[in-house]
């Protein structure tokens, strides 16, 4: 079934943009049924603001299911195929204890601060 | 346009008087001298209200009445009868033949204008009521002809709904197939659980004889669920079976068998992410040398392996690599275990952790699965699964079931 309506009540989305560097924060919940509204959001940037690097804030994440997980792993795929890249930020001790245990944290870089993750995607 | 009076006298004078009355009101008026005339008058063009006196040589005014009343076109306009007498039995017959009325000579202006007036009045109310109940028929005609195709096409829908659930039953069977197809194995006994949230679901596993001194198991977990999920963990199945078929992943031509952490290096090269479908998947898989009871297993991103040996507690084997398709070129390791006799190896999707997420209460998670293990301890793992599978039916009750739940017990001889 296709997805008519671009908005999802469970998932929302703050941009904000930094020297041609994206700052994307959800909040809300990821999972296979917000997960298409996440893939249209990057697919929007990539277009529009032909920005292809971001950072991902995860602070007000409140749910990530595994479809949540092949989604950041979608999106690094198709940043680095731009030429650019994806970094995340405030994850929580939840998340961060998945990515360690699946060894995500080894593809995709997790930064301690907004500051360092500017300053290495520059 | 204005309303059209025939008036049917024989007496010239009256016919005067009657016209210049009506015309002055504004009436139209066509005269008849007698009831032939009128009659024929009448048919032609039906007026709106007819004055029709009683007493006239030849056809009376009864008998023009009875013949208009009998005819279709002309039995619904008004009938007003005139007569100088003023016997009630004439009057009686006038409203038996159907008139609808009766005026006495000689006539006052008043009196005739208020008669014409009220019957064109009721007569004219009495179309519009005719009409309206026509308008309500047709309206309710057309209703009746909408709902009897909103009924056809309500069944096409449910048919089609029910092919459909047939197809995915079907589906259901088919993958059910390919689930384990004994329970034992040398050296081994195996039980399960398999419960999708759909008639089909993205979990699926299995238990084979490699050869003689082996047999390995899965149990893999495509991520999300449903039909797309299905698909892959079917096609995976294949990939991961003793059939001898070329692209059997699992033994070699040589008939040497694949290590685990081979196999998870061979999957992960051939199954890598599809952005666009965003679909992987997590597995353990393990081989078991039944001669030396030694296991060799590997994990891709797979929730830790239950790990439970007789008078110990259950612990949980971590592992930490990623799942298949997601890290490119990713080196898949291994590691190798001496298990004991009786001991037990515990596969299961995280569909079985994550149950009871509604409000209020915790999610099962791996403790409560532990924990529910070690109240099964003295059981034959048959019970422990039925104890497991009277859990989660008890757990789901009437919530709708959010991700695949299957579940492995495998008993070292």
């Amino acid at each position: 079934m296709s997805v008519e309506n671009k908005k999802s009540d469970r998932l929302k989305f703050e941009i904000e943009e930094l020297e041609k560097i994206i700052i994307l924060k959800l909040v809300g919940d990821l999972d296979m049924y917000t997960l298409p509204f996440a893939k249209e959001k990057i697919k929007e940037i990539l277009a529009e603001s032909k920005v292809s690097k971001i950072i991902m804030d995860l602070g007000k994440m409140d749910y990530i299911d595994s479809s949540g997980l092949g989604f950041f792993i979608g999106t690094l795929k198709k940043l680095r195929d731009h030429g650019g890249d994806l970094k995340l930020l405030n994850l929580n001790s939840y998340i961060k204890g998945i990515f360690r245990l699946i060894q995500l944290d080894f593809v995709i870089e997790i930064c301690e601060s907004r500051e360092v993750a500017l300053e290495k995607l520059k | 346009m204005n309303n059209c009076i025939v008036i049917v006298d024989d007496v010239p004078n009256n016919l005067r008087l009657l016209s210049n009355i009506l015309t002055d009101h504004g009436y139209r008026v066509r005269l008849a001298p007698n009831g032939n005339y009128a009659l024929n008058s009448i048919r032609k063009e039906p007026p709106d209200l007819i004055l029709l006196d009683i007493q006239m040589p030849g056809m009376d005014g009864f008998e023009v009445c009875k013949r208009l009343k009998a005819d279709e076109l002309t039995r619904d306009v008004p009938v007003i009868f005139l007569s100088a007498a003023d016997d009630v039995r004439i009057k009686v017959k006038a409203f038996s033949t159907g008139g609808l009325d009766y005026i006495t000579k000689p006539f006052q202006v008043a009196e005739v204008i208020a008669r014409v007036e009220t019957h064109l009045k009721l007569r004219q109310v009495q179309n519009e009521l005719e009409n309206e109940i026509e308008n309500r028929k047709r309206y309710e005609a057309m209703l009746e002809f909408e709902q009897q195709k909103l009924k056809a096409q309500n069944s096409q829908l449910e048919n089609v709904f029910k092919k459909m659930e047939n197809d995915l039953n079907i589906a259901g069977e088919i993958q059910r197939s390919l689930l384990p197809l004994k329970k034992i194995f040398q050296g081994v006994r195996a039980e399960w659980l398999f419960e999708p949230c759909t008639s089909i679901g993205g979990d699926i596993f299995n238990i084979f004889q490699l050869d003689d001194n082996n047999v390995g198991f899965y149990l893999l977990d495509v991520s999300g669920h449903g039909i797309h999920s299905a698909l892959l963990s079917v096609t995976l199945s294949k990939f991961l079976s003793t059939d001898g078929l070329a692209y059997n992943l699992l033994t070699q031509a040589s008939g040497k068998i694949t290590s685990p952490s081979e196999v998870m290096n061979l999957l992960n090269l051939k199954f890598q992410l599809d952005i666009d479908l965003n679909q992987y998947f997590t597995i353990i898989y393990g081989i078991i040398n039944t001669t030396d009871r030694k296991l060799t297993y590997s994990s891709a991103g797979h929730t830790p392996m239950v790990h439970w040996a007789s008078n110990e507690k259950p612990e949980n084997w971590e592992f930490c690599a990623p799942p298949i398709g997601l890290v490119d070129l990713y080196e898949y390791t291994e590691v190798s275990k001496n298990l004991s006799p009786g001991t037990k190896l515990v596969l299961y999707s995280d569909g079985i952790l994550e149950l009871t997420r509604i409000p209020g209460e915790d999610e099962l998670g791996l403790d409560g699965l532990i924990d529910i293990l070690v109240d099964s301890e003295g059981e034959t793992i048959g019970e422990t699964r039925t104890g497991i599978e009277q859990i989660v039916k008890n757990k789901l009750g009437e919530n709708e079931q959010k991700d695949d739940i299957s579940l492995l017990i495998l008993e070292i001889k």
